[in-house]
């Protein structure tokens, strides 16, 4: 047996898709995405893997005491189940992480720190399951994140939280119906450093109003990218013909609203008078965007749909991409298709064109 | 090419004010030193000659080839010009390929200057006729491209220059015949019918040169037009100057002689001091030579240069269309002062000319990334396109070197003959002068010559012709300095024919601009063009409006003028930026600044009359904007 990995950095080569049974399928993509290119970075973070989870479940004796309490639960009985899933989270939350964990947990944690390079550090944990893929991912956990945490014991609890999450009455059920043993299915957490966004948005890999490939359509708001993510304003958009990097279109809206990141998540603000109108990218940020867009529709061979962020302190400006997934639109190659005939001769388009 | 003529009424301008039409010929109002232009050029070309060539004229628009005739056309020049394009240009149009809707060209003169009315075809029977054909025809061309342009085309340009190079014209007429006349019982003067058959021959194997011209000449355009139209379709919003870069980089000819003489420089260099020395010295290209061919290293020198002087130095000093400019071969001064400034830019370390290769990979890079967006069915047609448009583009430059640079430069050579001839004949006073007279004019002069050679010894020589080529010669620097209308008559509703906007840049916004300028005196600082190479830069501007100002360019300035030619090529290094009156995005002036990444704005229509040499000017070769932010004091 390989040496158990508790925790894992995203930038880690070893965090890629391949890695779900380790980190889950959320922190697996982040992994992944960093892969995509030298440029393409990801908000710094880390997995808290399901080895780590493992551990803390023999180490603590939590593993018995589950399989313990599950087996007399009457699973046709809501409120049974609900007894046994509430017991069973209570254990786990009030659980100690074993000191070889916690070190490991602290060590990532301050490396985190260090790499932020900011002493008020805000990281948002989030569950990572292990098969969000199948059709009910519910039976996994449920996508429990925490936002605004900032110190090491609220890191520790907010991840066991998120562990316990695999524990809700609907998660057992789901088990117990489908034959999974509980102790099988497994849990990743994922603790990434919060971004406070200057401007963000998200791009597509083609021109989602026609699906021509050689464009990237960038769409950008000031702040956070809920905002655009939503559609509750009219984001800035710019469209860039990918090969030459040339802005062949861009309508710069009059943006009255913004998201930004308060104690208890994000909140929508009105967006000061005097950055209203003005565009919420410049062209050589788009220009760096769409180089980001190619490098990661490259790396998935695919048409993806991309939600990036900038930060910017004093004159760092950094870009994170924050997650990436296939453009669904246009997946359908024939409806996109110009119709092309290829047996025509140049004379044949010629007298098409004249 | 040609513009819509269906249009009946013009449009856009409902104020007062605004002109809704441009001028008839007939309304113009030439400077009077003008008077007598018309007894200078063939009749065909004047405009309102008789009262059904007006009707027919009045009905129709007229713009001003400005692209070729910037400058006024001497009359004999014009033989190889309108008079050429008359017939060559307007069939193969019309009766060798037949272009389903441009059926031709008919051409007028004013002053020297050639205006262009595009003849359309809206029958529908005989557009379907005509695509027919069009497409037998166009596809075997494009299919046997190679062969026909390598192995038919090439060697019958060089054949015709040959043969003209070989005409005997004696610079004067012997005193008596010679003797094998009596003994071999040759007739009378071989002497005065050679020189009308050889003055005869010169004239039909120019006008045979011209057919050569436009033999592939809207067959290059149009399959560069298939390829950017489908190029449009495929990805939609991609700009001109990213089609443009997709085609950059050819190996024309008309870029070689700038080439060469990179390569004369590096020799030169490699060579060391004795060649490099003389080459940036003070002196005559006479003097240089000479100074050259004292030493051994020089000799050396001397020998590549007199290798690829022909045929790369029968570069013209202007657009190859002007007898008067000359050419690099004639006066070597233009080689030598880009020799000159190539070996001090070598010494200094910079690389000379364009990285091809370079160039090459990216163009190459640029086609793979389109490609790679795009459906395997997809992909398939736009290789099929780019393979014509790259294996036939290229003729749109190479038949520029061949027939406007090295042809002219012969068939000017042996005019000058013939004008040697005259000036020993007592007919004309300069060689030049013989320019001054059209075609059939100086078939009438050379007759003339042997009539009075043939009255005998002291026989009365009228001077006439002297006094006439005075005359012409002060009319014709008045048409220089003439400003003709951009058109003439009812402009189009539309206009619709892509050769027209890509070769010379015409559109309906453009001709709508000229209503405007007509009708407006404002103060303008801002032009508009097209984008035809990008970058955006800013600078000083230098206006030249002709070639033997192409010296005054300065490091940094930015380059406006008429038309960009390949003969300035080897100065382009110094400019930072060019902007053009005329010129579509497949124009020379498009292709010579891509091919040099200058950026560029073409086809702005007047930037030359509104922009001043100094003023500080900004130019987007992208968006094809053209600003003057300072003017010059």
């Amino acid at each position: 047996m390989t040496e158990p990995t508790y925790t894992l950095h995203f930038a880690s080569p070893d965090c890629t898709k391949d890695s779900v049974d380790l980190v889950g399928g959320k922190n697996a993509s982040l992994g992944e995405l960093m892969e995509a290119g030298e440029e393409v970075e990801v908000p710094p973070g880390f997995a808290v893997t399901t080895d780590f989870y493992e551990a803390f479940l023999e180490t603590q004796s939590l593993t018995e005491y589950i399989t313990e309490r599950l087996s007399t639960v009457d699973i046709d009985d809501d409120n049974d189940v609900a007894a046994a899933s509430e017991d069973i989270r209570e254990h786990i939350e009030r659980a100690e992480f074993p000191e070889f964990l916690s070190a490991e947990l602290r060590s990532a944690w301050e490396q985190l720190r260090s790499e932020a390079g900011t002493t008020d550090l805000q990281v948002a944990v989030r569950s990572s399951a292990t098969a969000e893929d199948l059709p009910d991912a519910s039976f996994a956990g449920q996508q429990d994140t925490y936002l605004n945490v900032s110190d090491f014991e609220s890191v520790k609890q907010r991840t066991k939280a998120c562990m316990a999450s695999l524990f809700t009455a609907r998660a057992i059920t789901y088990r117990e119906e489908h034959d999974f043993e509980h102790d099988e299915v497994l849990i990743s957490v994922g603790i990434q450093k919060m971004v406070d966004a200057r401007t963000s948005g998200v791009m597509f890999t083609l021109n989602p109003s026609n699906g021509d490939r050689s464009k990237v359509r960038i769409e950008s708001n000031w702040g956070l990218g809920e905002a655009v993510v939503s559609g509750s304003v009219t984001p800035d958009s710019f469209l860039v013909d990918k090969p030459v990097y040339k802005i062949v279109d861009r309508n710069v809206q009059k943006k009255d609203i913004m998201t930004v990141p308060t104690d208890a998540g994000t909140e929508e603000v009105s967006v000061e008078d005097d950055k209203r109108d003005v565009p919420s990218l410049t062209a050589d940020e788009i220009i760096k965007l769409t180089d980001l867009a190619k490098a990661i529709e490259q790396h998935y061979d695919r048409p993806q749909d991309i939600e990036w962020a900038i930060e910017e302190t004093g004159d760092e400006k950094q870009f994170y991409i924050l997650q990436s997934r296939p453009e669904t639109a246009w997946n359908d190659e024939e409806e996109r298709r110009t119709e092309v005939d290829t047996s025509a001769s140049a004379a044949d388009r010629i007298l098409d064109q004249l | 090419m040609g513009s819509d003529q269906s249009a009946q009424k013009p449009t856009g301008h409902t104020t007062d004010e605004a002109r809704t039409r441009f001028p008839h010929a007939g309304e113009l109002d030439l400077p009077a030193e003008l008077d007598g232009w018309e007894e200078m050029y063939p009749e065909y070309f004047r405009f309102e000659l008789t009262d059904d060539r007006t009707e027919y004229e009045r009905d129709r628009f007229w713009f001003w080839d400005k692209k070729d005739t910037t400058e006024p056309l001497l009359p004999w020049d014009m033989t190889i010009s309108a008079q050429a394009w008359q017939i060559a240009m307007a069939q193969n149009t019309s009766r060798v390929f037949a272009i389903p809707p441009s059926m031709s060209v008919d051409i007028r003169v004013v002053a020297g200057y050639a205006y262009f009315t595009g003849i359309n075809v809206e029958d529908e029977e005989l557009l379907e006729e005509r695509g027919k054909l069009f497409k037998e025809r166009s596809e075997y061309y494009y299919e046997n491209y190679d062969a026909l342009y390598n192995g038919v085309w090439l060697p019958a340009v060089k054949e015709i220059g040959r043969e003209i190079d070989d005409l005997d014209v004696p610079s004067a007429l012997p005193e008596y015949v010679p003797d094998d006349v009596i003994t071999q019982g040759k007739g009378q003067s071989q002497s005065t019918l050679e020189v009308v058959r050889n003055y005869n021959r010169l004239t039909e194997l120019a006008l045979e040169g011209w057919q050569r011209h436009f033999e592939f000449l809207y067959l290059a355009y149009l399959a560069y037009m298939q390829f950017t139209e489908l190029s449009r379709e495929l990805f939609p919003d991609i700009s001109d100057d990213a089609i443009g870069k997709m085609v950059s980089a050819v190996e024309a000819d008309v870029f070689r002689p700038d080439q060469e003489l990179n390569e004369l420089a590096e020799f030169a260099v490699e060579l060391g001091s004795d060649v490099t020395d003389v080459l940036t010295s003070e002196g005559s290209p006479d003097e240089k030579i000479a100074r050259l061919r004292a030493t051994d290293a020089g000799t050396e020198f001397m020998e590549r240069f007199d290798e690829v002087k022909d045929p790369w130095f029968y570069m013209t000093y202007g657009d190859g269309f002007h007898s008067y400019k000359g050419s690099w071969i004639e006066d070597l001064q233009a080689p030598f002062d880009h020799l000159e400034s190539k070996v001090d830019r070598l010494q200094a370390g910079e690389e000379l000319g364009r990285d091809f290769a370079a160039l090459q990979a990216e163009r190459d890079e640029v086609v793979d990334e389109y490609r790679q967006y795009l459906s395997p069915e997809e992909r398939e047609e736009f290789d099929a396109a780019y393979e014509t448009c790259m294996a036939v583009y290229e003729y749109a430059e190479n038949h520029q070197f061949w027939i406007e640079n090295w042809l002219h430069t012969i068939v000017f050579r042996k005019m000058r003959e013939f004008g040697e001839l005259l000036v020993n004949h007592g007919l004309l006073a300069d060689e030049e002068d013989i320019f001054l007279f059209n075609r059939f004019e100086v078939a009438e002069l050379l007759e003339e010559a042997c009539e009075t050679w043939a009255l005998g010894k002291g026989a009365f020589v009228s001077e006439r012709w002297q006094d006439r080529a005075a005359e012409r010669r002060q009319i014709f620097e008045a048409a220089k300095a003439w400003d003709p209308s951009p058109a003439l008559g009812e402009p189009p509703e539309e206009v619709t024919d892509p050769l027209m906007q890509m070769l010379w840049g015409i559109t309906t916004e453009k001709v709508e601009n000229w209503l405007d300028i007509e009708s407006d005196s404002g103060d303008e600082t801002n032009l508009d063009g097209f984008g035809s190479s990008s970058g955006q830069v800013e600078g000083p501007a230098r206006i030249v409006k002709d070639s033997s100002d192409i010296d005054k360019l300065q490091e940094g300035e930015i380059l406006v003028a008429p038309l960009t030619n390949p003969a300035w090529a080897p100065v382009f290094p110094r400019a930072k930026g060019a902007v053009t009156d005329d010129g579509g995005i497949t124009s020379h002036a498009a292709i010579v600044c891509r091919e040099y990444g200058l950026p560029a704005v073409t086809g702005t229509g007047h930037a030359t009359s509104i922009i001043e040499t100094g003023d500080i000017v900004r130019l987007d070769g992208e968006t094809g904007e053209v600003e003057i932010l300072e003017r010059a004091e």
